[in-house]
């Protein structure tokens, strides 16, 4: 009896520990979204992003994919191949989207080439405009590589929804057990 | 003795399962199949995960039932009966990538701000995947209800040079009206929650008061509007 009663102890603990503990209470499943084909994420600008008020803030967010995970990335400069893993676009988004991720072409269940939509105008309603599209931009990317949206105090990232609360870096990047699934899938 | 405390282990284990595998989206707490859907047992889970299939969006919230009255210019609670062509464009988009839409056609029940009737049908444009198609919507689409609150987008196009061309249904001159991401929400006689296309009921800000079912939804919404 006594074996049960440590047995139950033991089981109890760890239902507990994995509710409160902040590791495990953030845990996330991964993908959430879907996998691209690779870790090597190709990415092209399109005519109108390149010409668009910050075409910056695309290279932005695929600096920060490939010097915070394991993944690599490569510019192939201006979109033509079906095959290049991100096109990037600077469109008028309909009613209050921000930003759109899509997987456009399937190999699968993975993704062979992703649209990355940007919606400038929306994104500079309120403050902070030049991290918010920051933000929007590794947020997007984000999507294409397997994460889905984060709420504020699940995972303080980049993966929230909507308008930066701050300027703190946190909201420009990807958290740290977001980064953990990446990394041992690529 | 011995049976209480199988049973107490087996709860704590369950409970440590379902913890430990972490944050599922809300969604899968509706979750239906197929043959229950048709048995008059619909639910919108099919739809929204068809609609929503590969696409992600970021959007601005609407931070109240207060914003959400102040910001829309139809709110109506009704029955969807119908998911057809959305609006297209005058130039197709570039080696075959575009952003697609459906019309979605709700019967009206009831109105809580802007211009229809009961029993008359409004037309709201929603942004799907490229992998959905109206055809498939539709299908799924049977017997759910709905609340939706709507933008009029008439006026908008999606870059400069190109001129939306409007679905069928929605004549020139009346408004062209789009769902809020998180104004748009689908409950079925399956389903325990209402479910978003592109949202999530845990993303809602505070100020909605955690609604769950349409009921709770519209109660916000009508609150607010009074």
């Amino acid at each position: 009896m006594r074996r049960f009663r440590i047995a139950l102890i033991a089981i109890i603990a760890a239902a507990a520990g994995s509710l409160f503990l902040p590791g495990q209470a953030s845990a996330t499943v991964y993908p959430e979204t879907w996998l691209p084909d690779s870790g090597l994420h190709t990415y092209c600008f399109t005519g109108g992003f390149s010409s668009s008020i910050d075409p910056g803030t695309g290279t932005y967010a695929m600096n920060i994919l490939d010097s915070t995970t394991d993944m690599t990335i490569s510019n192939l400069g201006a979109c033509s191949a079906n095959t290049t893993d991100v096109w990037w676009w600077s469109l008028d988004l309909a009613g209050t989207i921000r930003g759109q991720a899509e997987c456009i072409f399937w190999s699968g269940s993975v993704c062979d080439s992703a649209d990355v939509r940007i919606d400038f105008a929306q994104i500079d309603i309120g403050d902070n405009d030049i991290a918010d599209r920051d933000k929007t931009s590794v947020h997007e990317i984000g999507h294409t590589i397997g994460l889905g949206h984060h709420s504020p105090g699940e995972h303080n990232c980049a993966m929230i929804s909507g308008e930066i609360p701050s300027l703190d870096i946190q909201w420009r990047r990807y958290h740290a057990h977001d980064i953990s699934h990446i990394n041992a899938q690529f | 003795m011995f049976k209480r405390y199988v049973i107490a282990m087996t709860a704590a284990a369950a409970a440590a399962f379902f913890a430990l595998t972490g944050c599922a989206g809300d969604r899968s707490a509706t979750t239906g199949t197929a043959s229950e859907a048709q048995a008059d047992t619909a639910s919108a889970t099919q739809l929204a995960s068809a609609a929503a299939r590969g696409l992600e969006l970021d959007y601005d919230k609407l931070a109240s039932p207060a914003a959400a009255v102040a910001a829309s210019e139809l709110i109506v609670r009704g029955t969807l009966v119908g998911v057809t062509d959305g609006i297209s464009y005058s130039k197709a988009g570039q080696a075959g990538r575009s952003v697609p839409y459906v019309t979605l056609v709700i019967k009206v029940d009831s109105v809580l701000k802007g211009t229809a009737a009961a029993g008359s049908t409004v037309y709201a444009q929603l942004n799907i995947s490229s992998s959905a198609d109206a055809a498939q919507l539709a299908k799924a689409a049977q017997n759910l209800k709905v609340v939706a609150v709507l933008d009029d987008i008439s006026g908008w196009t999606p870059a400069k040079g190109v001129t939306v061309v409007r679905p069928k249904g929605v004549a020139a001159g009346d408004p062209l009206y789009l769902a809020f991401p998180d104004g748009l929400w689908l409950q079925g006689a399956a389903d325990k929650a209402m479910v978003g296309v592109h949202a999530e009921r845990a993303e809602m800000s505070s100020a909605w008061g955690a609604p769950q079912t349409l009921d709770q939804f519209w109660a916000a919404l009508g609150k607010a509007a009074k």
